[in-house]
């Protein structure tokens, strides 16, 4: 019975040990591995914050040694962004092409007012080439009817 | 109840009233009205298997506007302006690219600050929803799940809070692998609000980790004496 009373307290424990084993080794990183990582970007950032005003052109035209084996990339490299419209097809086509949808479609995927108005531009020049092909077309039909007879 | 004539539930219902709107609802819309504008210095570097970055700047942030402006200085001056889904790159005062972005502003340290969001990173505004909350040690953990129909695109969340300050968030991808980390520290209060000074990021691909660290320095709040670069002009058209 004893023995039986220790097995339980046992278990007890041991699962209510592993119930509040939690997530927090998740939010940890290794300090030491990014201090040795950024110790060559540290520098620079030291350089650069009392040498007030130097820019990468500056150090690059002075072959400066702090840069010389660091591959420095463009932090505003336009790769990282989207830059596409819908589908890949421009903002103006889809005015221009299927008018009022065309506008709603660009206006509810890209949410981008620049976007938005190159479609509706489209829209307003597709509108007017079309109402001027559509007289355009009787101008020419009535036209050709007026000569035969 | 009574006493004196008066009734003492309606008393008690009516202090109770006024005790909640003095002590909770006051306090927050006061904070939010308080604190609109921010500002100071900004070093971020980025090193990956291929490559490293380093822009120092200033940054500037005025939530009734919306801009997000950095003034860099290095490593070439430029400035940056991020408003709505369009970030514009200036040189020397003129328009050298725009280019369509996610909003910045909103899920901006900036931003969330300002609007005492930054304790639960703005996901309470967002399609994510609390899954569990649990306690760890000095942490407070809490899972984020995205909406039944985005678990295709978006995976869970973790953001860990200490002393009631964000302390981590933990991104998975769709499929639950490890995403990203992200870590806030060196926390200062300045005029009452507490702001990160540093922030260090881990991004997982596959095997590939890059690491980003953000520092603030000189953290100015509603500087009314700056108006050009918070306000920073943006072409018409």
């Amino acid at each position: 019975m004893k023995k039986n009373l220790l097995t339980f307290l046992f278990i007890l424990f041991f699962f209510s040990f592993n119930c509040f084993a939690g997530n927090s080794e998740l939010f940890t990183y290794d300090r030491e591995e990014i201090e040795s990582t950024f110790k060559q970007l540290n520098e620079l950032e030291n350089y650069v914050k009392i040498n007030d005003g130097v820019t990468l052109s500056n150090l690059r035209a002075a072959n400066n040694q702090l840069i010389a084996n660091l591959l420095l990339g463009d932090p505003f490299s336009t790769d990282i962004f989207f830059e596409e419209p819908p589908l890949g097809i421009p903002s103006f086509w889809w005015g221009c092409c299927i008018g009022v949808w065309g506008v709603a479609i660009v206006y509810f995927v890209t949410e981008d007012r620049d976007e938005v108005k190159q479609a509706f531009k489209g829209c307003v020049i597709g509108t007017l080439v079309g109402v001027v092909l559509y007289f355009g077309f009787y101008v020419w039909i009535l036209g050709n009817a007026a000569l035969w007879y | 109840m009574q006493l004196y004539g008066i009734n003492l539930n309606i008393l008690m219902r009516f202090n109770i009233s006024v005790f909640i709107i003095f002590f909770f609802v006051l306090p927050k819309m006061i904070f939010g009205q308080l604190f609109f504008r921010i500002e100071g210095d900004i070093t971020v570097k980025e090193k990956s298997e291929f490559q490293s970055q380093l822009t120092i700047g200033k940054f500037y942030y005025d939530k009734n506007i919306g801009k997000v402006v950095y003034n860099i200085s290095f490593p070439e001056k430029q400035v940056m302006v991020s408003k709505d889904t369009v970030l514009y790159q200036f040189v020397n005062g003129e328009l050298k690219s725009r280019t369509r972005t996610f909003n910045m502003a909103q899920f901006s340290i900036f931003n969330l600050s300002l609007n005492n969001q930054l304790i639960n990173y703005g996901f309470e505004e967002s399609f994510y929803s609390i899954d569990n909350v649990e306690k760890d040690g000095e942490l407070v953990i809490t899972t984020w799940m995205p909406e039944k129909n985005k678990r295709k695109f978006f995976g869970k969340v973790m953001i860990s809070t200490k002393n009631k300050r964000l302390h981590g968030i933990v991104f998975y991808n769709a499929r639950g692998e490890l995403a990203g980390k992200q870590f806030f520290e060196d926390y200062t209060v300045i005029k009452g609000l507490p702001f990160p000074m540093k922030i260090v990021k881990i991004n997982y691909i596959g095997d590939i980790k890059t690491y980003q660290i953000t520092t603030f320095e000189n953290i100015q709040l509603n500087n009314l004496n700056e108006t050009y670069f918070y306000d920073y002009p943006l072409p018409v058209n």
